[in-house]
Order: structure tokens, then C-alpha cells, then sequence
């Protein structure tokens, strides 16, 4: 009978450890926001480490590019990266064009070693996610569709 | 005892629970919005418990019980290591779900680092009293020396992250896959081996199946510091390197040839185990196979570059070692010590959906896996996925609830057995 007891009691510490996760949870998860959008948005010179120094951007996006961004984010990305806000491995590409410039993203995305070992703003955001991410080998093209992609998810034109 | 072998067995399989119950809530947040849940936290949790609250101590509770005599294994230092074990397992899931790495969770993982020393202090003691057979008297002094090897590792990390919470992210890393080396490559495997060469020990084998048993147990300890170099081949890709590495495979090669000669030369005893338990130890002998071949592989530079950075591979292959080769050998073992009742249609029927989830699980990983290198994306993954950890979980909360309901009716049947030898 006892037994049966600590049954119940260990299910029910269980339920609890449940519901007070979800609680804490919302504390955690605008602090975790403030933390990814607080490395500044887009400052002169935070073109993170890599070979984009200047990239021309496509006024409105290029929208066959973008199509084939959504694959590539289908195949490569989704397993770490939601297209909403919020944080999953990685964190939610909503809004990332508002909070980097176009050659961070593509330093990121190319050269994902050097950016996450050099820059300040990639360690600092690693060490909120925990996972470094490893890199995908995009060619420069599919790196720019992908880039063009979340342009497009932005609403950006 | 109150609170003895059979009860540890439940909360065992009670813990299994939870594991699926985190991995669903993973698969979930991976198809639905869920904003209030921070996906990494529950993610440590998940990984944290299963190593520590189903695996390492439901092989704890093994060894003691199985390996040890009676009288031994009644100390009362042992049911309390268990239950500050237990106990420490739940309080590092719920501060991890709850804040992630914290001062807490460091608390709780250190003090059950000193249950761990000295779990492996006081078993090691016992057992040398206890005079088992040499093989697994040698696999369970290195399962142990190589479990404490491993949690010098998270002390080092979390002392790195409460520093500075920006550390140097290559030593984290190496430490984090050095930990976990040593557990999966080290402790689970040696532990495993050892239970399952005191159970063919305890029967009547030839001269030639001993001589196996006993250059496995010799070879598994020493594959371990090769084998290591595995992980480190994705930051230093060096000659030196892959060579060691390549030295440890070809010794898991050599392992895995004398493994399959000892079965082969003791498969009359195998033959008459419980259905049930020869079908989830072949499932299990399986991925033990296949993780030999997928770990050798990564030594060719280029399907490395690929596996490295493809996540559902290397989640399908951590998944093959806890639930397809560590997992199916624990509920393998419940069925043939009677843990389990293999008679009843509901174990049956709960055995064969989280046998059958493991396999769909992986095959989806791995088919997951393979189209991100073939470039073709399918959405339905996700949902399959979500599937899948529905389905294990159900057969999980299956297998405990066969293990509630019939447990009287186990020891009834073991009564009964023993009483039939008794008055034959």
C-alpha cells in the first residue's frame, strides 16, 4: 500500500515539476529574447569575421531566390531553427534581419567555425544556446538564397 | 526489505517514463508553437535523466542485486546511495527544466558525483569479497573507474560556465564528448557485458566460451582510451589522431568478431532463454553492430565533414547506443530474470510497441538524416517524428503498467519454480 503511495506522490511531484517549468518558463524564455536581440542591431563595422565586406542588397526580394532559401532551410536548418521567434537549438530567424546586417548573416552562415570561435557577438549568443552550431557548407549562392529567405519571412522588400 | 530489489525495478521503469515523457515534449515543440518552454533546457533534462535516472542507475541497482550475494547487497549504504541517487536525478531534472545550468543543478550534480565515488568505492570492495567469476570481476572495476573518469568531466565544464558564461567553447566541447565517452563507450557498455557474462557464467559452458569471455573482458577496458580519440576528430583532424582513432577500430573490430564466437559457442543456453528476451537482445546485438559501423566510419575524412554537422544522424545514433543497444539489453534482462511477465498478453503487446517504436525511431532519424545530405526536404519527418515518441512513450508506460499489474503474479510464478526444483 505504501508503495503505491509514493507512486502517486512521485507522479504528482512530477506534474508540479511540469507546471512550475512552464511558469518559470515565460522569465526565462524574455530574458533569453533580451539576450539574443541585445547584441545591438546592425552598427557600422558588425559585419562579423569572414569574405563579405559589402553586399548589395535586391530591392524587392528576389523572389525565386528566396523559393529555393525556403529548401535549402527545409533540408539543412529546420532541425535546429524556427522561422518564428521563438528559440528552439538555435535561435528563431523572425526578425534576424532587423537585428544583423546582411554580411553578418552571410559570415555566419559560410564561415560558422571562425565566427563562432572570433566574434563577440556569435560567443555571446553561444552562450545562451549552449550548441555550437556546425557548419552546413552552403555555397555562396545557396547561402544568399537563404539569406534572401529571411528576408522574404521579414516582410522586407 | 521494504523497499528491496523488486521496488527499484519499478521506479526504474517508472524513470523510463519520464525520459520518453521529456523526449515527447522535445518532438512536440518541434511541430507546435510552444512559447513557454525553453527547448534546450528541457533537452539537458531529458539527456541528464536518462543517463543518470534510467540507465546508470537501473544498472546500479543490477550490479548490487545480481552480482553481489544477499546478504551483501541488503547493506543499508546501498539502499541509501540509491535513494540520494534517485533523488538527486529528479532534483537535477527539475532545475534543469526549470533554469537550466545553474548553481543549483551544480549543487545537485556534485553531490551525486560523491555518491558515484563512493558507490564505486564500496562496490568494488564488496565485490572482490564476493568472488565472482575474473571477466566480471575485471568489467566491473573498469565500468566504475571509468564512470568516475567521466564525471571529472561536467565539474570542469560547469565550473567554466558559472565562471565566465562565455568559455572557451572548444574545451567545452571536449570535455562535454570526453563525459559522455565514458559513459556510453565506458561504463553502460562494460556494465552490460558484465551482467550478461554473470548470467551465462552462472551456466554450464565449455572451456572455449570462458577464453572468450575472458579476452573480451580484457579487450573492452582497453578499446575505451583509443576509441576516444573518435571525438576529438572533428576539431583536430590530424594524422595523429585518426591513427589512434583507427587503432580503436580495428580493436572493436576484433571485440565484436570474439563477441560473436562467444554467442555462437554458448547458443545452446541462449537458445532456451524467454522468447520475448532473446528477440529484444537480438534488436539490441543488432545495434551494437551498427554503431561499430557507423562510429568506423567517421574516420574517412569526408562522410565526417557530413555526419558532423547533420543533427538527425548524430541524434539517430545516440538513440542507437541509450535506447537501441543500453535500453533493449535492461528490458531484454527484466524479461529473462522475470522483472517482466513475458506471459501476459499486456507485456507482450507492451514489449513489442516500444521495441517497435525504438526501430521506427531510428530508421526515421537516419532517413532524416540521409536526405538532408541528398538535399530533399520532406516536412512529414517532423510529424513522423512526433509519432514516433508517442508510440515509445506508450509502450513505455505499457511495460511499467504490465510491471505493476502482474508483479504479484511474478513472484508467485518464481515461488512456484523454486518449489518445483525444490521437490523434484
Amino acid at each position: 500500500m505504501k508503495k503505491t503511495y509514493l507512486f502517486a506522490l512521485m507522479i504528482s511531484a512530477s506534474l508540479v515539476i511540469f507546471s512550475c517549468g512552464n511558469s518559470q518558463q515565460n522569465n526565462e524564455d524574455s530574458k533569453n529574447a533580451a539576450a539574443t536581440s541585445a547584441p545591438k542591431p546592425a552598427e557600422g563595422g558588425d559585419q562579423g569575421v569572414g569574405s563579405y565586406k559589402n553586399v548589395e542588397l535586391t530591392h524587392p526580394v528576389d523572389q525565386s531566390m528566396a523559393e529555393k532559401g525556403k529548401e535549402i532551410y527545409g533540408v539543412k536548418c529546420i532541425a535546429c531553427h524556427k522561422i518564428t521567434a521563438e528559440k528552439m537549438i538555435g535561435p528563431g530567424w523572425k526578425g534576424v534581419t532587423e537585428r544583423r546586417r546582411p554580411e553578418y548573416i552571410l559570415n555566419f552562415v559560410t564561415n560558422t567555425d571562425e565566427m563562432l570561435d572570433k566574434d563577440p557577438n556569435a560567443k555571446a549568443l553561444l552562450s545562451v544556446c549552449m550548441v555550437r552550431m556546425p557548419n552546413q557548407h552552403l555555397t555562396d549562392i545557396e547561402a544568399r538564397s537563404v539569406l534572401e529567405f529571411m528576408r522574404k519571412n521579414d516582410g522586407k522588400n | 526489505m521494504k523497499y528491496g530489489k523488486q521496488f527499484w525495478i519499478t521506479v526504474a521503469l517508472f524513470n523510463l517514463c519520464i525520459v520518453a515523457a521529456l523526449g515527447v515534449l522535445l518532438r512536440t515543440k518541434m511541430v507546435f508553437p510552444l512559447e513557454s518552454i525553453e527547448f534546450s533546457n528541457i533537452l539537458e533534462a531529458h539527456y541528464h535523466f536518462a543517463m543518470n535516472g534510467w540507465i546508470t542507475s537501473t544498472l546500479m541497482v543490477l550490479m548490487v542485486y545480481e552480482l553481489l550475494p544477499e546478504l551483501i547487497n541488503r547493506k543499508p549504504v546501498y539502499q541509501w546511495m540509491r535513494w540520494g541517487m534517485l533523488l538527486s536525478s529528479y532534483g537535477l531534472a527539475l532545475s534543469f527544466i526549470i533554469d537550466g545550468y545553474t548553481t543549483v543543478t551544480m549543487i545537485i550534480i556534485t553531490f551525486y558525483i560523491v555518491l558515484v565515488f563512493l558507490f564505486s568505492w564500496i562496490f568494488i570492495k564488496d565485490l572482490i569479497k564476493a568472488k565472482p567469476v575474473k571477466p566480471v570481476l575485471i568489467l566491473c572495476t573498469c565500468a566504475l573507474v571509468s564512470l568516475v573518469l567521466s564525471c571529472i568531466g561536467p565539474e570542469t565544464f560547469l565550473g567554466f560556465v558559472l565562471a565566465a558564461h562565455s568559455m572557451n567553447i572548444l574545451l567545452f566541447r571536449d570535455t562535454a564528448y570526453t563525459y559522455l565517452h565514458f559513459q556510453y563507450n565506458g561504463f553502460f557498455p562494460l556494465a552490460i557485458f558484465a551482467l550478461f557474462f554473470n548470467y551465462i557464467g552462472s551456466k554450464d559452458i565449455s572451456l572455449k566460451a570462458q577464453k572468450y569471455m575472458h579476452k573480451i573482458a580484457i579487450m573492452l577496458p582497453v578499446i575505451i582510451l583509443p576509441t576516444l580519440f573518435l571525438s576529438y576528430l572533428w576539431h583536430y583532424p590530424n594524422v595523429y589522431v585518426r591513427s589512434i582513432a583507427a587503432l580503436g577500430c580495428i580493436c572493436m573490430f576484433v571485440f565484436m568478431f570474439l563477441f560473436y564466437r562467444l554467442l555462437s559457442s554458448v547458443w545452446a543456453h541462449l537458445k532456451l532463454m524467454d522468447r520475448y528476451s532473446k528477440f529484444l537482445g537480438v534488436l539490441s546485438i543488432i545495434s551494437l553492430t551498427v554503431k561499430v559501423i557507423l562510429q568506423t566510419g567517421t574516420l574517412i575524412p569526408y562522410v565526417g565533414i557530413i555526419v558532423f554537422g547533420n543533427r538527425p544522424i548524430i541524434i539517430g545514433y545516440i538513440h542507437l547506443v541509450m535506447l537501441g543497444f543500453i535500453t533493449l539489453f535492461l528490458l531484454s534482462y527484466f524479461l529473462q530474470n522475470a522483472f517482466l511477465n513475458s506471459n501476459t498478453t499486456v507485456t507482450k503487446t507492451a514489449i513489442l510497441i516500444f521495441a517497435s517504436g525504438v526501430v521506427i525511431n531510428e530508421l526515421l532519424l537516419m532517413l532524416q538524416g540521409l536526405s538532408q545530405i541528398l538535399m530533399k526536404f520532406y516536412p512529414i519527418y517532423g510529424w513522423l517524428l512526433w509519432g514516433a515518441v508517442i508510440w515509445l512513450l506508450t509502450g513505455a508506460v505499457a511495460i511499467l503498467a504490465s510491471r505493476l499489474k502482474y508483479r504479484k503474479l511474478v513472484s508467485v510464478n518464481i515461488l512456484e519454480n523454486r518449489h518445483k526444483i525444490m521437490t523434484r
